[in-house]
């Protein structure tokens, strides 16, 4: 039942299992320790014990976590081309293992706001209705959707990220200077549903107010975010900070905060989908989702002592490159055509 | 409501969220750890996707207590789902404590959305062929 042997037949019919490449024969026993991986690689006959697949996934989660957290995203843009793309998983199986380490690093993060009292639960709760229902939604077009038009959508989002990215905010601070956020105009909704707050900032040393506005422009920007994170696998933080800062007139860190707060669930309502459609890999969830988190924390712990504008450049570089890839990928998968410098 | 009152609502439902997932967040990492050195030391292969899922009470608990990876990894994956999910649960009992009946709605109709999703999903099964 468990140590079932990875068999040809198994391997041939396909999708379901993993896709590694595999035992050739049953005649070579797979090799443990750290130097096996080497060592088979060296001889060139393709005999990839699982363990050492796990710990190259495990390395590679560590580092999205990390690289993610740097750049202010979660890992998902960067675990789900590396997952379907070196791995050669069906990109279904890397968007729900992706999802589920979302959870991780959201619960991660979102932890050290809410014990900071930055982050504003009742915004967060309201908000959550939008982006759960959108992730419902997401998770269940994902389900339905064909790999290749799922790599090709991953493809353009990870364009897009990369150009957004690109981009700096400064005027954060000139805001909270002239009280901008204080002042806002509050509507009767926002007022019925108290969303408002004051918290804490450190880096200013003073209290800062605000009041929220337009809820429902909000809530359908976040519902969008939440259709993104149930169809492809990814946090959509930089969505909901975007609608909650520059729509809703909530602080940066407010809305960071909240957004953190809000992916945990958005997310776990699009992994409960995939996790009962059959498409949670426990073998592959379970490394990543280690590795990002471990990597997520310690990229917040370094993250302010690092020049940003290297990180940013070697950002952008990564994700131009995995955009053209997972094109080139859902090209190929749906159309057969080959993209020149694919992997 | 006077502004310190609030204040101390806020902290109250902040400190029940705060321990809710520091509690999920640690039991997943456990699993995980354990599952993950098991696995690692047994050098086992991996099931097809399908026989991954359990499906008895009977055979998750054989599995757990031959110490299978298995059901650490499943146990560690369903903890980390279940924890932002029983977080929105006991936000409904947080708020009503708080007597904030409006939030306690909010907070049921985003427990709703993922009571459908278990719908949605058993509804709907992957095909990855």
């Amino acid at each position: 039942m468990f140590s079932t042997p990875v068999s040809e037949d198994v391997l041939q019919d396909g999708m379901d299992g993993f896709r590694f490449r595999t035992l050739q024969s049953s005649s070579v026993k797979p090799r443990r320790g750290a130097l096996g991986y080497i060592v088979n690689s060296v001889i060139g006959e393709y005999i990839v014990c699982m363990a050492h697949e796990f710990i190259l996934m495990f390395l590679i989660a560590i580092f999205a976590g990390f690289f993610g957290a740097l750049v202010g995203i979660g890992g998902g843009v960067i675990i789900v081309p590396a997952l379907s793309l070196l791995f050669n998983l069906p990109i279904h199986l890397a968007i729900a293992a992706s999802i589920v380490s979302v959870i991780a690093t959201s619960i991660a993060g979102a932890l050290s706001y809410v014990d900071q009292q930055i982050t504003n639960v009742r915004l967060g709760m309201f908000l959550e209705v939008a982006t759960t229902t959108g992730a419902l939604l997401g998770a269940l077009l994902g389900v339905l959707m064909h790999g290749y038009v799922l790599s090709l959508i991953f493809g353009a989002l990870i364009f897009y990220m990369a150009i957004v990215s690109f981009r700096t905010r400064n005027k954060e601070e000139r805001m909270i200077e002239s009280g901008g956020y204080e002042k806002a105009k509050q509507d009767n909704l926002s007022r019925a549903l108290m969303l408002e707050g004051t918290y804490h900032d450190h880096a200013l040393g003073r209290e800062v107010s605000y009041r929220a506005t337009k809820p429902i422009q909000g809530s359908f920007v976040a519902m969008l975010a939440g259709v993104g994170s149930g169809l492809l696998g990814i946090g959509g933080g930089v969505i909901k900070v975007a609608a909650m800062n520059t729509m809703m007139s909530i602080p940066m860190k407010a809305a960071v905060a909240t957004s953190k707060f809000m992916i945990g669930v958005t997310a776990a309502t699009s992994a409960v989908v995939y996790f009962i459609a059959g498409g949670i890999n426990v073998y592959i969830v379970a490394p990543v989702a280690l590795g990002t988190m471990l990597g997520a924390t310690g990229g917040s712990a370094v993250m302010n002592r690092l020049h940003s504008k290297v990180i940013k450049t070697v950002f952008f570089l990564l994700m131009i490159y995995l955009g053209y890839q997972m094109i080139g990928k859902g090209l190929m998968m749906g159309f057969a055509f080959k993209l020149p410098g694919l992997m | 409501m006077d502004e310190i009152q609030l204040k101390s609502e806020t902290k109250f439902i902040n400190r029940v969220v705060a321990i809710i997932l520091a509690t999920g967040m640690y039991t997943t990492i456990a699993f995980y750890a354990i599952g993950l050195a098991i696995l690692y030391i047994k050098g086992d292969s991996v099931p097809s996707l399908s026989e991954q899922y359990f499906h008895s009470f009977g055979s998750f608990f054989s599995s757990l207590f031959t110490l299978h990876a298995r059901a650490f990894l499943y146990l560690g994956t369903v903890t980390l789902i279940l924890t932002p999910v029983s977080r929105v649960l006991i936000s409904v009992f947080a708020f009503w404590k708080e007597k904030d009946y409006k939030y306690v709605g909010v907070t049921i109709v985003v427990f709703l959305v993922i009571l459908v999703s278990v719908l949605i999903g058993s509804v709907f099964k992957l095909n990855l062929g």
